[in-house]
């Protein structure tokens, strides 16, 4: 028994060595400084006097290309990112040694598969506040903030993005040409979103509709890997 | 011998479960297979029990004073007898009539305007509507992490001290599941142990001519929605479906409900706007109200005599299920929420 034991580790230390740890780190930008939640600084855009209280949305189903072709998938791969809390901004891909890519790929939001699997848990627990209640489904992408522009209590302005069935289907796909490198930074500038937002019609988005997938559509642009 | 003994397990267990859904819930004799992956939530009699102590928890709400049976009483077939429009924490009335509950595991979309996809995921609706429990689910979570009541039924369902919301609400969903009516009058005469009266039988044809397309046998829904030609209450401006799809095609569609117990289910419709089956049946009959969405089932008057609409009553008692309605397991659980001190 115990010499299973001691294959069974020498077996799994093999494995375990076989595997490359890619570092992923998420960064946000908003005209051209970092952003960090909580914060208080506002952010001047023309006329506008803009301060950001939320930023949170899912990243999901990372896999990695190699000359347009699917070279490796992450098993399980939903990550909850929250500008608020620096540990959801960096995880690590498990990646086989060796392995050729030279682009990577992530969606933004949840696919419709697991919107429909019922009670999950991990990142998917509804207890993060990215699932509606009084209809089934998550919020793929969270943005709060006030804005002078808008004519609502406070000046507030949400935005709730998601919708996992067509036509209002809000999941959108990323790819970014990437070399290989020990880490890969991804940035998310959120300074041509808030400039396209039309505050003033439209202060809230919080269901799944038109307007949400407008928002959504806008969202891939938006991601680059930092120099 | 052993390896035999196990091969001849699992062949057993196959064959057990190719017969009916679990040991704890049978596939009633006829029926379309459930709609429900059980695979993924295996029943179990502890984790049963702990959906159904929540079932009948306050804890679940704000101010510990709405459970899920102050709304959906066992003894009506899971729905708020006499009360049109439910009333929730602090004597608010929400805007729909509470659905009976049974046969869940053949569903695949859930409340009058299917806005849930999956019963895993239906109690958050309730437990977060401010006019129903005006909780969140954070907050119950922690609650039963400090109950050394759920600790412990926890703790026996799954062997840890995890209580979180993915178990919390399997397990819910396990004691809704198991909710199955399936031994009304009817079923007995469809399996030839019991027969119909002469009026039962009469009103039974006249079900199937004219209602059976959308209470499709032997669930009676056919589990889609449909608009059933009710004039639009004005003051709760309820556009059903049309409001979780964005879809024009779905203004005043609402879940086809089961026929099942509708004896005990009263009052009727979504809003509740009918407290006599005659009432509904009348509504067939002479009220349908034309609109561009109106089911194409209804464009074609239905016209019954003065006999017929009490034959069919007749018959739509015999889905009158005693045994679900009384069945002591589906009861508020003493033994569990108010355990006696051992003697």
């Amino acid at each position: 028994m115990k010499v299973y034991l001691l294959i069974a580790t020498i077996v799994l230390h093999f494995y375990a060595s076989a595997q490359n740890s890619l570092p992923i780190t998420f960064k946000h930008v908003v005209n051209k400084k970092d952003l960090l939640l909580p914060d208080t600084n506002k952010i001047i855009l023309h006329q506008d006097i803009i301060s950001i209280q939320t930023l949170k949305y899912y990243v999901s189903n990372f896999c990695l290309y190699q000359k347009n072709k699917v070279v490796w998938q992450e098993k399980n791969s939903y990550h909850l990112i929250d500008a608020e809390d620096t540990a959801s901004l960096k995880f690590n891909l498990q990646l086989p040694k060796n392995l050729q890519y030279d682009a990577i790929q992530f969606a933004i939001g949840i696919d419709n598969a697991t919107n429909t699997r019922g009670a999950m848990s991990g990142h998917l627990d509804p207890i993060h506040g990215m699932y509606w209640t009084w209809q089934s489904g998550y919020i793929n992408f969270k943005l709060e903030g006030t804005n002078t522009k808008c004519t609502t209590p406070k000046n507030e302005f949400q935005y709730h993005i998601g919708g996992y069935q067509n036509p209002y289907n809000t999941l959108q796909l990323v790819q970014l040409p990437v070399s290989i490198k020990s880490a890969i930074d991804i940035q998310l500038d959120i300074t041509p979103l808030l400039q396209s937002i039309p505050y003033s019609t439209q202060a809230r988005v919080m269901q799944p509709c038109g307007a949400a997938v407008q928002f959504a559509q806008l969202l891939p642009g938006l991601f680059s890997i930092a120099k | 011998m052993k390896k035999i003994i196990y091969i001849l397990f699992i062949f057993f267990v196959g064959l057990v479960s190719f017969q009916s859904i679990s040991p704890l819930m049978q596939q009633p004799k006829g029926w379309p297979k459930p709609q429900y992956n059980f695979a993924e939530n295996k029943l179990s009699q502890a984790k049963i029990n702990i959906g159904r102590a929540l079932f009948y928890d306050a804890i679940l709400s704000k101010d510990s004073t709405i459970s899920c049976a102050s709304c959906h009483l066992s003894y009506t077939a899971f729905t708020h007898v006499d009360h049109a429009l439910s009333h929730g924490i602090g004597d608010s009335i929400g805007k729909r009539n509470s659905p009976a509950l049974m046969n869940l595991a053949w569903q695949t979309s859930f409340m009058w305007d299917g806005a849930v996809n999956n019963i895993e995921v239906q109690a958050l609706a309730p437990l977060h509507d401010i006019k129903e429990m005006g909780e969140n689910i954070t907050h119950v979570v922690e609650k039963l992490n400090r109950s050394p009541l759920y600790q412990q039924l926890f703790y026996q369902a799954y062997k840890d001290s995890i209580i979180n919301s993915q178990r919390m609400l399997k397990c819910m969903a396990q004691f809704m599941l198991t909710l199955v009516s399936a031994n009304s009058k009817y079923d007995k005469v469809m399996k030839q142990q019991e027969t119909f009266t002469a009026q039962e039988k009469n009103g039974y044809i006249i079900f199937k001519n004219n209602c059976g397309t959308c209470h499709t046998e032997p669930l009676f829904t056919n589990t889609k929605f449909a608009n059933n030609g009710l004039p639009i209450d004005t003051v709760l401006k309820d556009f059903g479906r049309m409001k979780i799809t964005n879809n024009a095609a779905d203004s005043l569609l609402f879940k086809v409900p089961t026929l099942r117990n509708i004896e005990y289910s009263f009052p009727y419709m979504h809003d509740g706007r009918f407290k006599k089956l005659s009432q509904v049946i009348n509504h067939y009959t002479n009220d349908i109200q034309a609109s561009a969405t109106l089911s194409s089932a209804l464009k074609r008057p239905i016209t019954l005599s003065a006999n017929d609409k009490v034959d069919l009553i007749a018959f739509l008692l015999t889905l009158s299920d005693k045994e679900f309605v009384f069945n002591p397991k589906h009861q508020y659980p003493k033994e569990i929420l108010i355990p006696t001190k051992e003697k």
